[in-house]
């Protein structure tokens, strides 16, 4: 096994080293909640791609400045439950689409809908114009598998 | 702290990389290229209130300059610091010979009066129009019992003007307040106004105020008032200081407004009129019979931008005064709406020379009378040339004289390039001379440049190949019927050298009595001379001198030209003549370009470039 080490006069002797170059992702924490000294909460890695994923699926079209493609429009759809019976298919087709263009992130994604909730929370709410959304994924170079489930429902 | 963010960008997205950039450089956050990441929303955030605040500072810098303004309450605002005054809609004018027919009737007034505010209808597509009349007319009986009716000038017609009469009335506060009236009206004909100033609400006695702009010396007695467009539309009526700068109606006077609220252009082109004005003579009513004199006329939106920051930098420049050519033209064109262009020229450059006189061309709007023609120059003589031109200089009102360019183009085209067929590529290319000649040609001092336009049709679609134009000059004469007369016309510029192959000048059909079949003007080849020719008798001679023309000077005389008939059934005759330089033709002084599509001959002619011939 091979062992590394920096000289005393890096003054680095007793750290860790790492043999690759090591990116962390790191975005800012979108509560805001403070820090004992004042400052921002980092998110960071996993939980950093999760905020971001999950940003994606909350953005609506048109609602980023100078960028109308953006999100996965899920809220758009909330009004087309009840009329399309195609409807889960086109959320999932939609959520991929959207990952794939503005997450590079993430890979091996997998959406399941259910817009009567029967399976994700086991209750049926078609005309309640609710929306389920569990979507599975994987971070890139990394075996770990993220799951976010979210639920959308219209506010009044 | 000083940081290294550029922020000089307009561009929402360049301002976002620039705010990248300068992430790029930190180590606290990464994520700043994903466009999910909050990161990335808050970058959204900054670059967008950026690009906002940059945009509000461009626009707002833009709109401080008359030349970049696209506000118009902004252009207004310039315009007035340049003391222009903005022209507000005008009213359509309509012109009729009005006649009462009492003959027989017993009892009949030796006069009859058509009062103020006499009411015409008339409609055209854009709907019905009411007409009024801003003055009294007076009729005599001619001694038959007709009576046409005159104005105060004893000229004969009776002008009315579109719109619809509004009065506003208010009262003066107290004397230490400056007021300004409000009229909260965007449709007024300014020129319609008038203002009176009573010396109490209850009060008869009125004194009558004029626009400002007609001022020639102001003091504290001077009874002017400005009527001046303000940001949202309205208007705003102010008077002097009432100390050096005008009377300022004193409090507890009551103002009169009265004017014409117009739809503007809509009532333009009317043809034909009805009113119910009648004259009760011994119990009896007898209606006022009208005859229109010309379609109406004159009637015009607002000033616009464009023509706003055209003139009142010109307007400025002259300073209420008339020297240089150009100070006529703004003037002009500021102040009379129905003129559609002006040409203006000093003596020195009259051909001939004649010193001391400054010459005025004017190109009226379509349906104008003579009458309302008149008018205008009388305007333009009393009220401005008079009193602000140079002493000694004399104005000469010129009419202008048109000239009509006849074109025959052909092309070649390939069909395996276009889906179009050889007549829609044809109509394509009259379009395309139409706009060239309509936007680029038509009017005062322009330039015909022939391969401006050859370029334009080649690029009418990409399957035309290749072009070729040539070209005539147009002049209409409107010759008295079966009398022998001279007549000369004049070109702008020199006309070709008489040739052996080619005809210089050529003529309408026309007809003279005694004579059989349709006759035309032409030249004969190689020479001067013009000759009538029958073209139903295999052209022989009818006539072989009716006069000549001058190449050099770009003159057609004729002698002696006796036409019956013309054939077109207009008034006039079409004299065609070939330019010694066909590529380029100018019209200066009175010349005014106009567009004849009747004169677009275009002929396309196929060449299939990709065949080829197996052998």
């Amino acid at each position: 096994m091979v062992t590394k080490a920096f000289s005393i006069e890096d003054g680095n002797q007793t750290s860790s080293i790492l043999g690759s170059r090591q990116r962390k992702y790191s975005d800012i924490d979108l509560t805001f909640s403070p820090k004992v000294g004042g400052d921002v909460f980092k998110k960071i890695d996993a939980a950093s791609v999760k905020q971001s994923v999950k940003n994606i699926l909350l953005t609506n079209n048109l609602e980023k400045p100078f960028n109308p493609d953006f999100g996965a429009d899920l809220r758009g759809l909330l009004f087309e439950i009840a009329s399309d019976p195609d409807i889960s298919s086109q959320i999932e087709e939609d959520v991929e689409d959207a990952l794939r263009a503005y997450e590079p992130r993430v890979t091996d994604v997998r959406v399941e809908t259910d817009v009567n909730n029967a399976g994700l929370q086991n209750t049926s709410r078609v005309d309640d114009n609710t929306i389920s959304v569990k979507v599975t994924y994987r971070i890139i170079n990394s075996e770990e598998k993220q799951v976010i489930q979210t639920t959308l429902a219209r506010l009044r | 702290m000083a940081t290294n963010i550029q922020s000089t960008q307009l561009d929402f997205d360049q301002i976002k990389n620039k705010l990248k950039n300068y992430l790029s450089a930190k180590t606290e956050f990464a994520d700043y290229d994903f466009e999910g990441a909050g990161l990335s929303n808050i970058l959204d955030v900054l670059a967008y209130n950026t690009h906002f605040n940059a945009l509000t500072a461009n626009m707002a810098l833009n709109e401080a300059f008359i030349s970049t303004a696209q506000l118009r309450s902004s252009v207004i605002s310039h315009a007035e610091a340049l003391g222009f005054s903005i022209r507000s809609a005008t009213s359509s004018q309509a012109r009729f010979t009005a006649t009462l027919n009492l003959a027989g009737v017993a009892n009949r007034a030796q006069t009859y009066v058509l009062p103020v505010d006499s009411v015409f209808t008339g409609s055209n597509e854009n709907g019905s129009f009411q007409f009024l009349t801003t003055q009294a007319f007076t009729a005599t009986d001619d001694g038959t019992g007709l009576y046409t009716f005159v104005d105060a000038d004893g000229a004969s017609g009776v002008t009315a003007f579109e719109g619809t009469k509004i009065t506003k009335t208010f009262f003066v506060g107290q004397a230490t307040d400056r007021q300004i009236y409000i009229i909260p009206d965007a449709d007024i004909d300014t020129t319609t106004a008038i203002i009176k100033v009573f010396e109490s609400p209850s009060s008869t006695v009125f004194e009558e105020y004029t626009p400002l702009k007609r001022a020639l010396t102001v003091n504290a007695k001077s009874t002017y008032y400005t009527l001046r467009e303000v940001p949202n539309g309205t208007f705003e009526l102010n008077f002097g200081d009432g100390v050096t700068f005008g009377k300022s109606p004193e409090a507890g006077s009551k103002i009169e407004v009265t004017y014409l609220r117009t739809t503007g252009p809509s009532a333009n082109e009317i043809k034909s009129f009805s009113t119910s004005v009648q004259y009760n003579v011994g119990g009896t009513n007898f209606a006022l019979q009208i005859v229109p004199q010309a379609n109406s006329a004159g009637g015009a939106n607002k000033q616009g931008i464009d023509s706003i920051k055209d003139l009142a930098a010109s307007a400025f420049a002259t300073q209420q005064r008339l020297v240089t050519p150009e100070d006529y033209r703004s003037t002009i064109a500021a102040n009379f709406p129905t003129v559609k262009d002006v040409s203006v020229w000093g003596g020195e450059d009259n051909v001939p020379v004649n010193y001391g006189k400054v010459y005025v061309a004017l190109d009226f709007n379509d349906g104008l009378t003579n009458a309302a023609k008149i008018i205008v120059k009388d305007n333009i003589k009393s009220n401005f040339t008079n009193n602000l031109s140079v002493m000694s200089i004399t104005p000469e009102f010129v009419d202008p004289i048109e000239i009509f360019i006849d074109t025959t183009t052909s092309f070649t085209f390939n069909p395996d390039l276009t889906g179009s067929t050889a007549l829609a590529l044809e109509n394509k290319t009259r379009v395309a001379i139409r706009d060239y000649l309509l936007n680029t040609v038509s009017g005062f001092n322009k330039t015909f440049r022939r391969s401006n336009l050859l370029t334009d049709i080649d690029e009418v679609d990409i399957a035309v190949l290749n072009s070729r134009m040539n070209i005539k000059l147009q002049q209409r004469l409107i010759p008295t019927l079966d009398t022998p007369l001279n007549y000369e016309l004049v070109y702008p510029v020199q006309l070709a050298n008489a040739d052996d192959v080619l005809t210089i000048i050529e003529s309408d059909l026309f007809q003279m009595t005694g004579v059989t079949g349709n006759l035309k003007v032409v030249n004969t080849l190689s020479s001067n001379k013009l000759k009538i020719i029958n073209v139903d008798d295999a052209d022989t001679v009818v006539q072989d001198n009716v006069g000549n023309f001058n190449s050099l000077d770009g003159t057609l005389s004729l002698i002696n030209f006796n036409p019956g008939t013309i054939l077109s059934g207009s008034n006039f005759i079409k004299f065609s003549a070939v330019p010694q330089n066909e590529s380029e033709v100018r019209s200066q002084r009175n010349f005014v370009f106009k567009v004849d599509e009747e004169r677009f001959t275009v002929t396309s002619s196929v060449d299939r470039q990709g065949n080829r011939v197996a052998l």
